[in-house]
Formats: structure tokens, C-alpha cells, sequence
């Protein structure tokens, strides 16, 4: 019998217990998925070991117990045999593990994603008729770290350079000069490595501009990382895309935001950007490279953004529009004269309740989770299980929020910032109470609150002073969700 | 290390890292909403 790891699947050891993870728990939520979302798991001191050995390629149980008896000296093969082909049956019942009586049959058993296999899903949980402990990976791992934050995400921008100039952009143009050391690259990724992060998000500027790009995701591969890229595809190539393809961990993001070429490339400020692309997208989709289009909705796109909805639809994209511009991060508002209104909020809104009856439903169901949170939450994620470095090795906080500097790894390391960064600790110590009037406030379960929201857009950079056109966003969604007339709101 | 018989000891079956786009800022990517990052 052959076993290996399932190919979307991440395993960290962490020596005196396990964690086992499905890819698809990080980056952007899809509901178009193959398969059930099987979540996580820790395994014990042992249980990490007998995983620690198998790979991504089939290997015969007898190979894999032989790695295994190295470390148990005292104990029958027998007895290691017996235990081995029952716990991996067992994580292969669970979604984790695939076997088969031959190598062939193991890889065949390893369903990867595929856009021609997709079938259209909302959530579902694997059913098990396994008896497993009811402790939460959550409380384990809080009561392992005692409460103390693992980093998990990082977002690396490796050039602030981009072939575009789209007018929402929350970089300044004139900040996109530069590009990311290799040396320092590696080094983050290391550093990375040896804190167990997960997840890792490429970034820009446009990060395809890197002449190490390739490189940078072979690495990323090296070490079993997730890899979300952030790229606008224009500069996809056949070498780019062989790598891309090489990672079942790796998905792209990626911005349409009209089928209507003069709307897109105007907001793009480059002539022919759509078509390049759209066609690179197609490209992703035939290679079975999981893709999902952001579409944020500004005045330029308005009237036009529902086909960038429907042009997915056909290829089985997921695609998320968003009307909350964010103001760049120098504190220059100019980049939000694309954004639209609260009444031309209300307009689109209302057009898509009209076609999609269940989105007051959606809109009601986030509010009622909302409504269990307490003044005493986390205001966000922020520095509880992610962070950000820059081109030239600035930390900060999160996307966007490239103003707020909390380290630079060029001076000291990722780790230390993590754990003893000043600014770290304070962004950490935060809670919704530190915002009293939103704790007050009637909107608070239609709304999420952002830091980078209010910093950007405050002249000062002062990440808690309200930004106001979110509260009103918020209360608009309210006044949906509830029915409330005008007059009352 | 001592033998003993490897096992599950906590699980969850629900997706962690929940983000709707639709929630963030436009092409920023997501946080996931709890420490320890899971």
C-alpha cells in the first residue's frame, strides 16, 4: 500500500504536536470548490512524527515505517506497521492523506483542482463516522501558545513598481520605484520558514515586474508555503505560468473592472491592458490555476461592472465587488474621486437585491454573527496573525496600511517585530471598546471595522478617528437588511 | 521520545479564514479573523 499527503494540504511539526491544514482555508473564501471544506487538524507528538515522513509523493508503507522505527528503537515493526496503516487510513477518511495499492493508484486518488470538474457548491462539511476528540484546533492552539499570537500570513510586496496607473490605487504613483533585494527575499522567506507561517501573499506594485519572480515561487514551493499573488496578469508568461502551475498551493487574485475596454484601460491608464488581461485569466482557467477576480465598483464602472459578473460566471471565476475605496496612504484623498456615493451605493444595491433575493439574507446572517461580539474583541486581525513587508523591508501592519511602520527586517528580525515591536504590541492590545461610539453604535453589526480605513483617510494617519463614509456605509446596509424607511434610519 | 500510539487531538471542520471581499477594501487581500491565525 502507498500513502502520500493530498496535494492541497499543509503540515506543520512543530515537534511536540502536529498541525494539519487544508489549503483552501486561507486566502479568498470559494464556494465554487471541489470537495468539502475538511477544515484542520492537531495531531499528537507521535501523530506529527508519522506525518512528518510522508511527502507529496506515494511512498510503500514499509518504506514509511522503516523512517518511522528510526526514532523508536524499542519497538516491534509489527506493532509501528499496525499503527501507521490505521492512522493514515484515518487521515485518509479525514481528506488529508490519499492511498492506493500502486503508485499510480495513490497520485490518481489525489484529485486536484480542476475549473472542468467544478461544480457549483455552497459550503459543506465532511461527514465522518470517525470518533475524533470535540477540543477545537482553536482552544489547543491558544492554550499551546498560552494566548500568545503565531504568525501566519505575511503579505510581501516584491517591487513597488506597476505597469499600471489604476486611478483607486492606495499606493502613490509616485512611490512605485523600487524593487525587493533577492537576498532579502530569501531571507524573509527563511525567517518564514522557521516561524511555520502558512500562507504567504505576493505582492506589488506589480509583482511579475521582478525579474526573480520564477524564482521567488519555486522557493515559495520549496517550503510548502500557500501562495496568494496579487497581479494584474499583464505580463504572464509560459515560464511564469509553468511554475504557477507546478504549486497546488498557489492562486491568484487578480482586478477586471469592465468588459468594456475603454472603461477598463481608463481606469488601468493603459491602453489594451483588459484584453492582455482577460486572456492571461483564460489562460490561468485552462491550466486549472484557482483565480478569482476583485471588482471594485467605482464611478468609471458603475454601469458596466454586472458583465465583468457574468463574463465569470462562464468560466467558473468567483469574483468579489467591493465599493469601498480606500484612500492612499499618504494621506492624499485624490485617489477616492473614483468612489462612489452612499446614494449610488443605494442604487446598485437596490438593483442587486432585485436580482438576487438572497443577499438581504446574507447581509442578516453576517449582522446575527456580529451580534456575539463583544467591547472586549479583537478590532481586527491585524498583528494577532498577519503582517506586511515592503520592497525595502519596511513591516507594517496590513495592505494598504503602508504609512503605519512598525520595523524594518533589514535592522532587525521578523520574529522580534512580531514579538517585541512597540507599535506591534499596541496595535494588539486594541479592542472594539477602544472605539467607543461604534460600541454604541446601531449599525455596529453591519459594519467591520478597518484601521487602514480610518488612517488613510484621516490627514493625521490617525487609525482611530472613525472614518465616516463606512459608518454610513454600514448604516445603508442596515437600512437594507432591516427594511428601516428613509425617515426612520 | 516515548512511544505511543499517534492520534487526533482537537480538530475543527469549519472554514477559519473566512473572507468575503466584499467586506475589505478593494484588491487587499484577507485576514483572517482570530489569533493564532487559524
Amino acid at each position: 500500500m502507498y500513502f502520500k499527503l493530498k496535494s492541497n494540504i499543509l503540515f506543520r511539526n512543530y515537534e511536540s504536536f502536529g498541525y494539519l491544514t487544508d489549503n483552501r482555508n486561507f486566502g479568498y473564501k470559494q464556494e465554487l470548490i471541489n470537495g468539502g471544506y475538511i477544515g484542520d487538524k492537531i495531531l499528537s507528538e507521535s501523530g506529527a512524527l508519522f506525518v512528518s515522513v510522508l511527502s507529496k509523493k506515494p511512498q510503500l508503507i514499509s518504506v514509511l515505517v522503516g523512517k518511522i522505527a528510526v526514532f523508536f528503537a524499542g519497538i516491534g515493526i509489527e506493532v509501528l506497521m499496525k499503527d501507521a496503516v490505521e492512522f493514515y487510513n484515518l487521515l485518509d477518511q479525514e481528506g488529508f492523506v490519499v492511498s492506493g495499492e500502486t503508485i499510480r493508484e495513490c497520485d490518481n486518488n489525489d484529485i486536484e483542482f480542476s475549473y472542468t470538474t467544478l461544480k457549483i457548491k455552497t459550503e459543506q462539511k465532511i461527514t465522518s463516522s470517525n470518533t475524533l476528540p470535540e477540543k477545537s484546533t482553536q482552544d489547543f492552539l491558544e492554550e499551546q501558545f498560552h494566548g500568545k499570537p503565531q504568525l501566519t500570513n505575511l503579505h510581501i510586496e516584491i517591487t513597488s513598481l506597476c505597469n499600471e496607473r489604476c486611478v483607486h490605487c492606495y499606493i502613490p504613483h509616485e512611490y512605485k520605484i523600487s524593487y525587493m533585494n533577492p537576498d532579502l527575499f530569501y531571507n524573509t522567506l527563511q525567517q518564514c520558514h522557521d516561524m511555520k507561517l502558512l500562507h504567504l501573499n505576493i505582492s506589488g506594485g506589480e509583482p511579475m515586474l521582478h525579474k526573480n519572480f520564477i524564482d521567488f515561487l519555486r522557493k515559495c514551493r520549496e517550503y510548502d508555503l500557500s501562495v496568494n499573488i496579487l497581479s494584474n496578469l499583464t505580463l504572464l508568461t509560459e515560464d511564469i505560468l509553468n511554475e504557477m502551475k507546478a504549486n497546488p498551493l498557489l492562486g491568484v487574485q487578480v482586478s477586471v473592472y469592465s468588459m468594456d475596454d475603454t472603461i477598463h484601460d481608463g481606469i488601468t491608464q493603459v491602453k489594451g491592458s483588459l484584453k492582455k488581461t482577460t486572456n492571461a485569466i483564460i489562460k490561468l482557467v485552462e491550466n486549472d490555476i484557482p483565480v478569482q477576480i476583485s471588482c471594485p465598483v467605482m464611478k468609471q464602472n458603475k454601469e458596466s461592472f454586472s458583465e465583468v459578473m457574468r463574463w465569470a460566471q462562464n468560466y467558473k471565476i468567483q469574483v468579489g465587488d467591493d465599493y469601498g475605496i480606500i484612500a492612499s496612504y499618504n494621506h492624499n484623498t485624490q485617489n477616492l474621486n473614483c468612489r462612489l456615493s452612499i446614494d449610488e451605493i443605494e442604487v446598485l444595491l437596490d438593483d442587486k437585491i432585485t436580482k438576487d433575493s438572497s443577499y438581504i439574507e446574507k447581509l442578516k446572517t453576517e449582522a446575527e454573527k456580529k451580534k456575539h461580539s463583544t467591547a472586549d474583541d479583537f478590532v481586527c486581525s491585524v498583528c494577532h496573525s498577519s503582517i506586511c513587508v515592503a520592497d525595502n523591508g519596511t513591516v507594517y501592519p496590513c495592505a494598504g496600511w503602508q504609512g503605519y511602520t512598525v520595523g524594518n527586517i533589514n535592522e532587525i528580525s521578523l520574529k522580534d517585530i512580531w514579538e517585541s515591536s512597540d507599535k506591534v504590541q499596541h496595535l494588539r492590545n486594541l479592542r472594539k471598546k477602544d472605539f467607543p461610539k461604534c460600541i454604541e453604535c446601531p449599525d455596529k453589526n453591519y459594519c467591520t471595522m478597518c484601521m487602514v480605513r480610518n488612517a488613510n483617510e484621516n490627514s493625521q494617519g490617525d487609525p482611530m478617528v472613525v472614518n465616516k463614509f463606512f459608518c454610513d456605509l454600514a448604516r445603508l446596509d442596515r437600512k437594507i437588511a432591516e427594511g428601516i424607511n428613509s425617515q426612520n434610519k | 521520545m516515548n512511544y505511543s500510539k499517534p492520534e487526533i487531538l482537537a480538530q475543527s471542520k469549519i472554514m477559519m479564514a473566512q473572507c468575503t471581499p466584499n467586506s475589505k477594501p478593494s484588491g487587499r487581500p484577507c485576514n483572517p479573523p482570530r489569533p493564532s491565525g487559524r
